[in-house]
């Protein structure tokens, strides 16, 4: 059986990392200072993030965050 | 600015970044009582700041070289295995669950909060705000110490009683990084925050501050380093620069020593009156 929080982090990781290439290529400008042109600062910031919830995914798998 | 006032700052920025009283605050503040004309809008003034930044961060970063080794190693062992197992492990998730909220917030809303509270009064009446802060926590403290009959006993003994960083909870670890995005308002001290917010959590005076250091070092490694770019840009100062950030490195190192020492049995009480005093005294001649 699929559990839903491994999953749930999974599909988060996907959203960030497509954010991510959003504010590298310059389509977003949501929270940015300039309004205009590539943010790779963003991009990088929902990179890493996307890659912890990929951590995070992976201790959901086997539960391993003490309380 | 001059070389002068570029080494001033960096021995402000270094002295005044680990102590809890806002290094951002006195950054914006003591300029103006000064008349300083530089201003942050400045185009070399990111640059500086983030020579500064990675001075400060490369003190921490000596000072507690051995538990990075261990922190690293543990997140990177905890991730790929799914599981915790060492107080380190623990440590390095805790450190990661804390850097998420103010990392967030100083990428996504940094300019917008500096923008609406960079006035030098505005950092002034934080800074008093700062100091509330401050001894609310020790309020807080007192009274528990009160409530689990050691008040009586030395200062040592009840620091004692109290819990390591790494026994913190990840839910408290968050609250406490999230509080840390409040230091991007100038006044209100990154190292105040989460000593203040460790010391709400349970933990000892010593180990508070450990884990507030801890915080701050990928956050302001960070900053430095983002900003990286800024000092390749031509027309920059950059001996004079270079000089100040090992200047704030050095304040940087000595002060951390200091506090951890401090915090063995002494608490935030005096810095929290110098906020206080420093902001009522900034705020009357600013006007």
């Amino acid at each position: 059986m699929t559990r839903p929080l491994p999953l749930a982090l999974i599909v988060l990781a996907v959203i960030f990392l497509i954010l991510a290439l959003l504010y590298l290529v310059g389509v977003l400008q949501v929270f940015t200072s300039t309004g205009s042109g590539s943010h790779w600062k963003h991009a990088l910031v929902l990179a890493v993030l996307a890659v912890l919830c990929l951590v995070g995914a992976n201790f959901a798998r086997n539960r391993g965050v003490p309380a | 600015m001059t070389p002068g006032q570029a080494l001033f700052m960096g021995l402000l920025q270094g002295a005044t970044e680990l102590f809890p009283v806002s290094s951002l605050g006195h950054a914006v503040i003591l300029p103006a009582l000064l008349h300083w004309s530089f201003k942050e809008s400045d185009p070399s003034f990111v640059p500086f700041l983030t020579l500064l930044h990675l001075g400060t961060a490369g003190a921490l970063v000596v000072l507690y070289w051995r538990d990075w080794v261990a922190i690293v190693t543990g997140f990177f062992r905890a991730a790929l295995r799914g599981r915790i197992q060492t107080p380190d492990e623990r440590m390095a998730m805790l450190l990661v669950a804390g850097t998420i909220p103010v990392g967030l917030v100083g990428t996504f809303a940094e300019s917008q909060i500096k923008h609406l509270f960079s006035s030098p009064r505005v950092a002034a009446a934080f800074l008093i705000v700062n100091g509330a802060v401050l001894f609310g926590a020790e309020l807080l403290r007192r009274r528990d110490e009160r409530r689990a009959a050691h008040a009586g006993a030395d200062r040592v003994s009840q620091e004692q009683t109290y819990a390591d960083a790494d026994q913190l909870s990840f839910k408290a670890a968050v609250i406490v990084g999230a509080a840390q995005a409040l230091a991007l308002i100038p006044g209100i001290s990154r190292s105040g925050i989460t000593i203040a917010g460790g010391l709400v959590a349970g933990l000892r005076h010593q180990e508070a501050a450990r884990f507030g250091f801890l915080l701050a070092t990928p956050v302001i490694l960070g900053a430095g380093v983002l900003q990286v770019p800024e000092l390749l840009k031509p027309g920059i100062p950059f001996g004079a620069y270079l000089a100040g950030a090992v200047l704030a490195g050095l304040a940087a190192y000595a002060s951390a020593r200091f506090l951890i020492r401090w915090f063995r049995s002494g608490r935030l009480d005096p810095y929290a009156a110098y906020c206080v005093v420093a902001g009522v005294v900034a705020l009357a001649l600013l006007r």
